[in-house]
């Protein structure tokens, strides 16, 4: 990753978190993403992006935001993003229309647990071996 | 007749039949008592008797009563001869002797009845012949050519009129009874009918020795007897008398309807008809007729005998009938009822003639016998027509009557048609005679509208007139203005000596045109001898002209005789009412015309007169308003002065104004004069004094006789003068006065001229007199508006000048402004308000009040003038203005420059190099309330030369202003340090003498002193963004701001960076984005903080759509002023944001 911000994968109930620290810019989004990808196995209930350690995020972030979305819908995962009330990324998420498109979570907690209901899935044959 | 014979032959029939059974009963009954007697058995003879007996019979009682007895006979020779004895028992030998009686008595029978009834039809012919013959229609003759030996039966002989037995003659004897006309017709009848095999018949007249007029037929045949003996032509005569005579009376009348039908004169056509019926119905033949005025009047006679004619027309003339007569023509006129006078007796003539001299007349004419018939049509009596015999001593019965009724009735019936015709013909030709009267009125009226001149009009009426009334000779005279004489317009046929103009007062004027002048009346002369004898003196152009009758009708306008339409005929004739008519409608409508024609031809005239007079203004209004843009009253006045004189042809043209005392009248300027000439002249004095006391234009013909102030006017030989007032609103301002040095003299038209001239020049002198005032009054509020000094500013130096155009006539919107703001930058404008003098200098006042007041708020550059474009746009604002506003930064670094519309400020670099600061042009202020006002950022080094100016100091007449802009920059680059210096040198050097428009300058010099704010690079693309936003946050943080302001602005100016380093560059590739620069400058003004992002190159925004344009929407809503300004070389990015006033902070 990039100095400018850190991604850490763990898992809770078969739910992928994704939790990223620091700033997200034009700098470091795609290679965030690419990261995400990378690293979250085929197989679980799903997806939660959490953003409450992040500093500063600006529209290179609503993209990425954006892309791993759709990246967790090709394989039949709901996701779910983190972020604080009150924060400033929350605003600029506002702003971007996130919420919109992604539950958004204040907490992590809230997040995982409303996605551990959900079945595991197995993703499709051919996206198995993608990258 | 014809009855009694067919009862006479029935009779004679019927005593046959009975005599025809007595035969055939005693006959057979004799036979065969005979042949009981002589016992005659077996012997041939008693057959023979029987058939005797059979013949007998049958010739006496026909066909039927043959058969019978030829039966009855044949019954009894059988019992008695051919039997044995009285028996019926028939031998082979007998019987044949029976069927050859039997046959034998009946063939006797059938011829015995043809023979008996052709000799009954013969009988019965010969009878009906002698019955013809017995009634006188039809005699017989014969003629034996060989001895010429020619008999006529009686009755031929009472045809022939002769008496019976006495004639005995041969063929010529005949022929001598015949017509003479028709005797060879007679005679080659005979010899033909002496051909063998040839029948003739002719009809022959002939004319009894009684006096009977006879018609006969001549038929006849040769009788053949032996082949050589022709011998005897028998025929017949036959009276063909009433059928011939029928004929020849059908002819008569049907000559006489087609006579009488021939040609609508029945006079004529009457006495055709009289003129047929001689001498075939009468020796005399005369027609009456009742004329208009009751009166009998004989129409035709005739007679084979002129001589008599005469003689009967004499008698008639000497003798003229009584209408009230008892008998002859009058009464049958008078009554409608025929007479017939079968003899015309002694007694007869003594009632019809009125004294013995016409009694023996009469009597020598020999009449014989007379009808006479009345001429009726539509139950009215108008006439009779005569037959009379005497010559021919024809005796008139019923039957001639009757024809000569119906010929009567046939006259009647023509002569009433031909009456009737007649009338209709005089309507007819009264309606042609009044339609050509139209017709010439319509043509005269038509030649009338389309004569346009006066000379055409007359000319119209002459040849129209002429050709009218077909008059030899015609003129048109006009009353000449004066009344005192006489203009000839148009004249034909009349002597050159009697055209041309001549004097009412002359005496050979008087005649028939002068008096129909005099008495608005047609005049009327029908002889040379009338023309002499009521004026003598016309006598010898009569002779002169040979004309003769004379017709004048007077053209008459408004009831006045303007002239008069003279007519002359060479023969003597009367003017009927028609014509007369005629010629006054001419007159009037010929009057009309010259009128319409004389008020065209003036108005023409005066037209002309107008066009020239205005085209003579127009030269002198070109002149008003060209030398109205040179500005100088003195050129103004000067070329006013020249062009006058040419238009109205004078020698000298002078100009005098009076003073500010009002008592004085001072030359202002003069032309055709020698030199110069400086006077005054006071207010009522002389000719110019008077004309400016008085206000009366003055026209002098001689100045030796008048008063004249000015010597040179006499000096230079000026003879005449006219002088107008100039005047405005009433008020004297000056005179004008023309001169000429020949005996020239002035007309109405020239003083008009004149006067118009001066009213023009008055509002020019006026007009430039109110510029020049209104010049100093801008020049005083424009000077008062701008800064006296200019602030003394921290960081740079700075020097302004502002130069009033030097003609004097127009003082511009110019202005200049500096001043301080809060943040320590330094706003600079300048600016030229379209339009000059006090309008225009308060405006320039108000926009650098307004300009100053959005620039202390804070506004930047484009943002002022925007603000200022919505200000001079609202409704009611008539601003239109150039401004270029430029700020320099608190640190002295840079300069944001907008212009609206105005020629770009010059920027004189540290090393000397002189460049256009052409960035952040937008549209002039008030041209567009839609206008987009830019700014572009303009680094500036220490040292550098800023020269803001208006277009008075680049313009030049006949050059681009680019030419002037280039000149500036060149004596910039080459300028001095200090800038007042320069300011003074430019002003010098570029300052043109004779400028008309106003001028600004301001230089500013750039100092060392850089004032506090953010200013970074990010160099190496993306990576770059975060310490970027460390080191703006640090700032933002220094400056006040909140932490979710800090973060708004981060994320804005990291978008704009963003993009700056994204977007795509032409010339440069994606590769190239880590060699960009981005420049980054944040400043805070009254807590707002501005930050600018620009970057090399031109960029464009993505629109919202897609995540690229996120990018701008989240600058548009985390900060308060998004402006992105682009110019050709760079892109920059305004981000402004106002930050909240913190009580903690």
């Amino acid at each position: 990753m990039t100095d400018l911000a850190d991604l850490e994968v763990l898992t809770v109930d078969d739910v992928w978190i994704a939790e990223l620290n620091g700033e997200i810019d034009l700098s470091n989004a795609d290679s965030i993403g690419t990261a995400v990808e990378l690293v979250f196995e085929h197989r679980g209930k799903g997806l939660v992006l959490d953003l409450t350690a992040v500093d500063y995020l600006d529209s290179a972030g609503v993209r990425l935001i954006y892309r791993t979305l759709q990246w967790g819908g090709g394989r039949g995962w709901h996701v779910r993003v983190v972020v604080p009330a009150g924060s400033h990324i929350r605003r600029i998420l506002d702003l971007a229309d996130v919420p919109g498109a992604v539950r958004l979570d204040e907490t992590r907690d809230v997040a995982v647990s409303a996605l551990s209901a959900s079945p595991t899935t197995d993703a499709p044959d051919h996206l198995a071996g993608d990258d | 007749m014809r009855d009694g014979l067919e009862l006479g032959a029935r009779s004679h029939k019927r005593r046959g039949v009975f005599l025809g059974i007595l035969v055939a009963v005693v006959g057979t009954s004799a036979v065969s008592a005979l042949a009981g007697v002589s016992k005659l058995e077996g012997k041939p003879g008693p057959g023979l008797l029987y058939l005797l007996v059979v013949m007998v019979a049958a010739a006496v009682g026909g066909l039927w009563i043959g058969l019978v007895t030829s039966i009855a006979s044949f019954v009894e020779y059988g019992y008695f001869f051919v039997g044995p004895t009285h028996s019926f028992a028939i031998t082979e030998s007998s019987a044949v002797g029976l069927g050859g009686f039997l046959l034998a008595a009946l063939l006797v029978s059938y011829l015995l009845f043809q023979a008996q009834r052709a000799l009954a039809e013969l009988r019965a012919s010969r009878h009906t012949l002698e019955l013809a013959m017995q009634s006188g229609a039809m005699g017989s003759w014969e003629w034996r050519p060989a001895a010429d030996q020619l008999s006529l039966s009686e009755e031929a002989e009472r045809l022939l009129g002769l008496r019976v037995g006495t004639f005995s003659g041969g063929a010529a004897e005949f022929l001598a009874l015949v017509d003479p006309d028709d005797r060879a017709r007679a005679a080659t009848a005979l010899e033909r009918a002496s051909e063998p095999g040839t029948v003739v018949a002719v009809d022959l007249h002939l004319l009894r020795t009684d006096g009977v007029a006879q018609w006969l037929e001549l038929r006849g045949r040769t009788v053949s007897g032996a082949p050589d003996d022709v011998a005897r032509v028998v025929g017949v005569l036959v009276d063909v008398t009433a059928r011939i005579r029928r004929e020849r009376e059908q002819k008569f009348l049907a000559d006489g309807s087609e006579i009488l039908s021939s040609s609508p004169d029945y006079e004529e056509t009457l006495a055709r008809v009289a003129q047929l019926a001689i001498p075939a119905l009468a020796d005399w033949c005369s027609v009456d007729l009742v004329s208009a005025t009751g009166e009998i009047e004989n129409v035709a006679v005739a007679h084979l005998d002129p001589q008599k004619v005469e003689l009967a027309r004499r008698l008639q003339a000497e003798y003229p009938p009584d209408p009230e007569a008892a008998t002859g023509i009058p009464a049958v006129i008078r009554t409608g009822c025929s007479e017939l006078y079968p003899e015309i007796t002694d007694e007869v003539l003594a009632a019809v003639t009125v004294d013995e001299r016409q009694l023996g007349i009469a009597r020598d004419l020999g009449l014989r016998s007379a009808i006479t018939a009345p001429l009726t049509a539509g139950g009215r009596t108008f006439g009779a027509i005569t037959f009379v015999s005497a010559e021919s001593e024809r005796r008139y019965a019923d039957g001639d009557l009757a024809l000569l009724e119906e010929l009567a009735r046939r006259a009647a019936t023509a002569v009433d048609n031909a009456r009737l015709y007649a009338e209709q013909g005089d309507a007819r030709d009264q309606a042609e005679e009044a339609w050509a009267q139209v017709s010439r009125l319509q043509a005269v009226t038509a030649a009338l509208s389309e004569a346009a001149t006066t000379t055409e009009v007359a000319e119209a009426i002459v040849r129209e007139g002429l050709v009218a009334i077909r008059a030899h000779a015609a003129a048109v005279v006009r009353l000449g203005s004066g009344g005192t004489e006489f203009e000839v317009l148009a004249s034909t046929g009349f002597p050159e000596a009697l055209r041309g103009r001549w004097s009412v007062d002359a005496a050979n004027v008087e005649g028939p045109s002068l008096e129909a002048i005099r008495t608005r009346q047609v005049v009327v002369v029908e002889s040379a001898e009338q023309l002499v004898s009521r004026w003598p003196h016309l006598a010898e152009p009569q002779m002169l002209t040979g004309l003769n009758a004379t017709i004048a009708a007077p053209l008459l306008v408004g009831g006045d005789a303007m002239g008069v339409i003279h007519m002359s005929f060479r023969e003597p004739r009367r003017f009927d009412a028609a014509t007369q008519e005629f010629l006054t409608t001419l007159a009037r409508q010929g009057a009309q015309a010259l009128e319409r024609a004389r008020l065209y031809e003036a108005e023409g005239t005066a037209r002309e007169h107008a066009e020239r007079l205005t085209n003579r203004l127009r030269r002198l209004q070109l002149i008003v308003d060209a030398t109205l843009g040179t500005g100088s009253v003195d050129d103004l006045v000067h070329g006013l002065l020249e062009r006058l004189r040419d238009a109205v042809g004078s020698d000298t043209a002078t100009i005098l104004v009076l003073d500010e005392t009002g008592d004085v009248l001072r030359e202002s300027a003069s032309v055709g004069f020698d030199g110069p000439i400086g006077f005054s002249v006071p207010l009522g004095q002389g000719f110019a004094g008077g004309i400016a006391a008085t206000q009366l234009p003055t026209v002098v013909a001689d100045i030796s006789q008048i008063e004249v102030v000015n010597p040179y006017l006499r000096d230079s030989g000026v003879v005449s003068l006219a002088g107008v007032p100039l005047l405005v609103d009433g008020r004297t301002i000056g005179v004008l006065h023309v001169g000429t040095k020949g005996p020239h003299g002035f007309e109405r038209e020239d003083l008009l001229l004149l006067r118009l001239a001066a009213s023009r020049i008055a509002a020019s002198l006026e007009r430039v007199q109110a510029h020049e005032q209104e010049h100093r009054i801008a020049e005083t509020l424009q000077r008062s508006l701008l800064p006296s000094a200019l602030p003394a500013m921290h960081g740079i130096e700075a020097a302004a000048r502002y130069v009033p155009a030097t003609s004097g006539i127009t003082v511009g919107g110019d202005w200049y402004d500096a001043f301080a703001l809060d943040d320590g930058s330094i706003g600079i404008a300048v600016g030229d308000v379209v339009g000059h003098g006090v309008a225009a200098a308060a405006t320039m006042g108000r926009l650098r009040d307004v300009l100053r007041a959005f620039a202390t708020a804070g506004f930047g550059a484009a943002e002022t003038l925007a603000s200022l474009n919505k200000m001079a746009c609202r409704d009611g604002e008539d601003v239109f203005a150039t401004v270029v506003y430029g700020i320099v930064s608190p640190d002295r670094a840079s300069l944001r420059l907008a212009s609206a519309g105005h020629p770009p400020p010059l920027l004189r670099a540290a090393d000397g190099s002189v460049a256009r600061l052409d960035e952040g042009r937008s549209l002039p202020i008030g041209a567009s309330a839609d206008a987009v006002y830019v700014e572009a950022v303009v680094p500036l080094e220490p040292a550098s030369l800023m020269v803001f100016y208006t277009d008075g100091l680049v313009e030049r007449r006949g050059e681009s202003i680019d030419t002037g802009i280039d000149r500036l920059a060149s004596e910039i680059a080459t300028s001095a340090s200090a800038v007042a210096d320069v300011a003074d040198r430019i002003i010098d050097t570029l300052f043109d003498a004779n400028h008309t428009d106003d001028v600004v300058l301001v230089a500013v010099m750039v100092g060392q002193l850089r004032a506090q704010g953010f200013s970074t690079q990010l160099r190496g693309g993306p990576r770059s963004l975060a310490p970027m936003r460390a080191e703006l946050r640090t700032w933002l943080r220094s400056v006040g701001a909140a932490d979710d302001e800090i973060f708004d602005i981060l994320v804005a100016v990291n978008e704009a960076c963003s993009n700056a380093i994204e977007h795509p560059i032409p010339g440069l590739g994606a590769a190239a984005t880590d060699q960009r620069i981005v420049f980054v400058e944040g400043k805070v003004v009254r807590r707002e903080v501005s930050i600018v992002v620009r970057n090399p190159g031109r960029w464009k925004p993505s629109g919202p759509s897609g995540d690229r344009g996120r990018g701008l929407e989240f600058m548009d809503v985390l900060m308060e002023g998004v402006e992105v300004i682009r110019s050709p070389n760079e892109t920059a990015v305004h981000l402004r944001r106002r930050l909240r006033l913190e009580v903690d902070a």
